[in-house]
C-alpha cells in the first residue's frame, strides 16, 4: 500500500500551531540513558532507518490556505550534540525542518518533540524503534519481543489515523460541552516566583524504586498517579498557595492516554485532559484531601461517556463550517487575541503527566538504563511535573521557569521523609558553575 | 553524594539543588546528566523589530500628516508616506520575519505594491498604476515565483500552486485593457505572455504535483 506523503493535522494537533508564541511552544522531551557512550554516526544511521518506517514523523509542518498540514520531509534529520537549554523552541531552521530533534550527550540521547506531531505515547514507539535499530547496528543480541515496531513490521494505516475523527459521532450543538473541556470560565492560581531572566528552563529529576512506592500507594488505597498528583498539588499549596491571600483554585491538567479505551493504534495525538480543580481557600488542607480530589476527578473523566462528549466537542470545533472555510491568517488573528487573554487570565496552574511503565523488551536491559520524560513550562504555567517508569525505577521530572525550587524541594523531601530512597539530579539552571 | 541538610542523594553534581550547599570541597570529575552551561542567552525580545518599526512608523506618519496639513495642502503627499510606512511594516512583519509560504509572501508583496501604485496615482494625479505598474509588478511576481519553483521544486512543491495562481493574475492587465481601463497595451501583452507561458509550463510539467498540492493546500 502506498504511504501518504502528507497528513492533515489530527484534531488535537490542529490547535498547537495557533497557540505557539515566541516564548511558548508545546514541547515534550524524552531522555534515554544508555549503558555506554553514544556513537554518533551509528545513532545517525539508526535515526535514518527509523524515519523510513515512521512516515508520520518524517514530516515538516506547512501552512495551507485553511489549515496547517504535515508534508514529507526528505532532508536528513541530523543528530546534534545536546544544548544546555532544554526544550528550546523547534523552528524549521533548527531541526532540519522536522517537528522534533534528536540530541546526544555522553550516554544520554534526548528527543524533543513538538506536540503537533504526536503525543508522549506515540513518541515512545518511535524512540523504542530508534533504540532497537541502534542496538542492532552495534551488533548486540536483542529481540523486539513483540514490543517494538521494527522496520520489518508492515506499515499499518491505523498508525497514522486521526483517532478523534474515527471516534467522532455527530452530535447536536446542545449536547457539546465547551466550557467543561476548555475551562475557560475560571481563572486558576499561577505559581508565583521570579522567572529566569535568560533563555532556558530549570530541570530537576528524582529516581526512586517504583515497587516501594506502589506498596505505599496500595496501603493508602490510591494509585501512583493519584498519589503523585496529590502530592504535587499539596506541595504547591504548602509552598506557594498558603502565602497568598484569597488564592484562586489550583487547576492541574492531567493528560489521559485513551488509546486502550478506544482500541486505537495511532502514533499521533490521542490524549484528552482531565482538569483537576482544587480550592485552596481553606486552611489545613491535607495531602489526603488532594489525593481524594485527584482520584475523583480522574475517575470521573476516565469514563467512556464523558470522553465521548469531549471527543465530539473537540471535533465539532473542527467540523463547524465557518471554522473550516476560515482562512488560516484569520484563525491566527482569533487565536492571537485568545492567547493574550490566557496570559492575562491563566486557566491552569500546572500540568502533571504520568506516562506509566515503558514496555521495553527484556533484552534491552543491559543496554538501556532508564528513560526520563519532561514537559515544557511557559511564563503563564511556569512549572510542569512528569513521571515515567523504566524497569523498577520511577523517574520524576520537574521543569520550571521560576528560579526557586521550593515546590520540588518540598515534594522530594516529603518522599524522603516517608522513607523512600530518592536520588536527585538537576541542571542547576538557577545557579552558576554548579556543573 | 548526599546532602545531609536536605537528607537526599544527589546524583550528578557537587551542589545540592535545594540548599545549594557544596557537598564535597575536594570532589573532582563528577559525571553530569546535562551538558555544561554556556553563556546566558537573552530571552526573546519583548519589543521585536516589527514592534519597534511599528512605533517608528506611527510617529513618522503623524509627523508627516501634521507637516503636510500645516504647510502645503494642495497635494496630500502625507497619505502616500503613510502608505509607504504601512508597506514597510508588511515587508518586515509578513515577509522578512514571517514563516509564511514563499508564494504567499510574493503575492502579498505584489498586492501591496499594486495598492501603493494606485495610491500614488490617486494623490499625484498620474496615469502609471494601471497602465504600467500593475503589469510590471504582476510579471515580476510570476518571474520570481517561477524562478524559485525551478530552483526548489524538489523541496518546496507548494510553489507549484503559488506559481499557478500568480500566472493566472498575469491576464488581469489584458482584461483591464479589453475593458478599456487603460490605453497602454504593450506591458499588458507582456504580462499575459509571461502568465500564459508559466501556466502552460506549470500544467504541462507538474499536473500530478499540482493535483496533489491542491489537495494539501486547500484541504478543509
Amino acid at each position: 500500500m502506498a504511504i501518504k506523503n502528507w497528513f492533515g493535522l489530527d484534531n488535537s494537533a490542529k490547535l498547537y500551531p495557533f497557540i505557539t508564541t515566541k516564548d511558548t511552544q508545546n514541547l515534550f522531551r524524552y531522555t534515554v540513558e544508555l549503558a555506554d557512550d553514544i556513537i554518533p554516526d551509528k545513532m545517525q544511521q539508526a535515526i535514518n532507518l527509523t524515519l523510513e518506517r515512521f512516515p508520520s514523523f518524517a514530516v515538516r509542518l506547512r501552512r495551507g490556505v485553511f489549515w496547517y498540514y504535515l508534508e514529507h520531509n526528505d532532508k536528513t534529520l541530523n543528530l546534534r550534540p545536546e544544548s544546555d537549554i532544554i526544550m528550546e523552541q523547534i523552528t524549521p531552521h533548527n531541526a532540519d525542518g522536522y517537528c522534533f530533534r534528536v540530541m546526544y550527550y555522553k550516554k544520554r540521547l534526548s528527543f524533543e518533540f513538538f506536540h503537533v506531531l504526536c503525543d508522549g505515547s506515540g513518541a515512545l514507539q518511535f524512540i523504542k524503534s530508534t533504540l532497537y535499530n541502534y542496538l542492532k547496528i552495534l551488533g548486540f543480541d536483542i529481540e523486539d519481543e513483540g514490543k517494538i515496531i521494527t522496520n520489518d513490521t508492515p506499515f499499518d494505516p491505523l498508525e497514522v489515523e486521526d483517532s478523534f475523527a474515527t471516534n467522532y459521532k455527530p452530535t447536536k450543538l446542545k449536547d457539546i460541552d465547551i466550557s467543561g473541556m476548555t475551562g475557560s470560565k475560571s481563572r486558576a492560581f499561577t505559581v508565583p516566583g521570579e522567572q529566569f531572566d535568560h533563555l532556558g528552563k530549570g530541570a530537576i529529576t528524582a529516581d526512586l524504586n517504583v515497587k516501594e512506592l506502589l506498596a505505599y500507594c496500595k496501603s493508602k488505597g490510591c494509585t501512583v498517579t493519584h498519589f503523585l498528583g496529590g502530592l504535587f498539588l499539596y506541595s504547591i499549596y504548602m509552598t506557594k498557595g498558603k502565602k497568598v491571600d484569597n488564592p484562586y483554585d489550583l487547576s492541574l491538567f492531567v493528560p489521559m492516554n485513551i488509546r486502550k479505551l478506544y482500541s486505537s493504534k495511532t502514533l499521533r495525538n490521542f490524549t484528552l485532559f482531565s482538569r483537576v480543580k482544587a480550592s485552596i481557600k481553606e486552611d489545613n488542607i491535607t495531602l489526603d484531601d488532594f489525593i481524594k480530589i485527584i482520584q475523583d476527578y480522574i475517575e470521573h473523566c476516565y469514563d467512556k461517556e464523558y470522553l465521548d462528549v469531549n471527543i465530539n466537542t473537540a471535533m465539532m470545533g473542527e467540523k463547524f463550517w465557518l471554522v473550516r472555510i476560515m482562512p488560516l491568517f484569520i484563525k491566527h488573528l482569533i487565536f492571537a487575541s485568545s492567547n493574550v487573554k490566557t496570559i492575562k487570565k491563566p486557566t491552569k496552574t500546572a500540568t502533571f503527566s504520568n506516562i506509566g511503565v515503558v514496555d521495553l523488551p527484556k533484552s534491552f536491559e543491559p543496554y538501556v538504563k532508564k528513560i526520563t520524560f519532561m514537559l515544557h513550562a511557559c511564563p503563564s504555567v511556569p512549572i510542569s511535573f512528569t513521571a515515567i517508569t523504566t524497569y523498577d525505577t520511577l523517574t520524576l521530572a520537574f521543569v520550571r521557569l521560576i528560579k526557586d525550587t521550593e515546590i520540588e524541594e518540598y515534594f522530594i523531601k516529603y518522599l524522603a521523609d516517608l522513607g523512600f530512597n530518592v536520588a536527585v539530579s538537576s541542571n542547576y539552571w538557577e545557579v552558576d558553575n554548579a556543573l | 553524594m548526599r546532602c545531609d541538610k536536605c537528607n537526599i542523594e544527589i546524583k550528578n553534581g557537587n551542589v545540592c539543588p535545594f540548599c545549594h550547599k557544596i557537598l564535597d570541597e575536594n570532589a573532582t570529575a563528577i559525571e553530569s546528566e546535562y551538558p555544561p552551561k554556556q553563556e546566558k542567552r537573552p530571552l526573546p525580545l519583548r519589543f521585536s523589530p516589527k514592534t519597534i518599526y511599528l512605533i517608528f512608523a506611527i510617529i513618522a506618519s503623524i509627523v508627516c500628516i501634521i507637516v503636510n496639513y500645516f504647510t502645503e495642502r494642495d497635494v496630500l503627499w502625507c497619505w502616500f508616506m503613510v502608505s509607504v510606512f504601512a508597506y514597510g511594516y508588511l515587508l518586515i512583519a509578513n515577509t522578512i520575519y514571517s514563516e509564511t509560504e514563499i508564494g504567499a509572501k510574493i503575492f502579498l508583496q505584489g498586492a501591496s505594491l499594486v495598492a501603493l501604485s494606485y495610491i500614488y496615482e490617486a494623490i499625484f494625479k498620474t496615469n502609471v498604476a494601471i497602465g504600467y505598474c500593475i503589469p510590471i509588478i504582476i510579471s515580476g511576481m510570476i518571474i520570481v515565483s517561477g524562478g524559485l519553483l525551478i530552483l526548489y521544486y524538489k523541496h518546496n512543491k507548494s510553489l507549484f500552486i503559488s506559481t499557478l495562481l500568480l500566472s493566472l493574475l498575469g491576464f488581469i492587465p489584458i482584461i483591464i485593457y479589453a475593458c478599456k481601463g487603460t490605453s497602454v497595451l504593450i506591458p499588458a501583452i507582456i504580462s499575459a505572455v509571461i502568465g500564459g507561458a508559466t501556466l502552460i509550463l506549470c500544467v504541462g510539467f507538474g499536473i500530478k504535483h499540482l493535483k496533489e498540492q491542491y489537495k494539501k493546500v486547500f484541504h478543509i
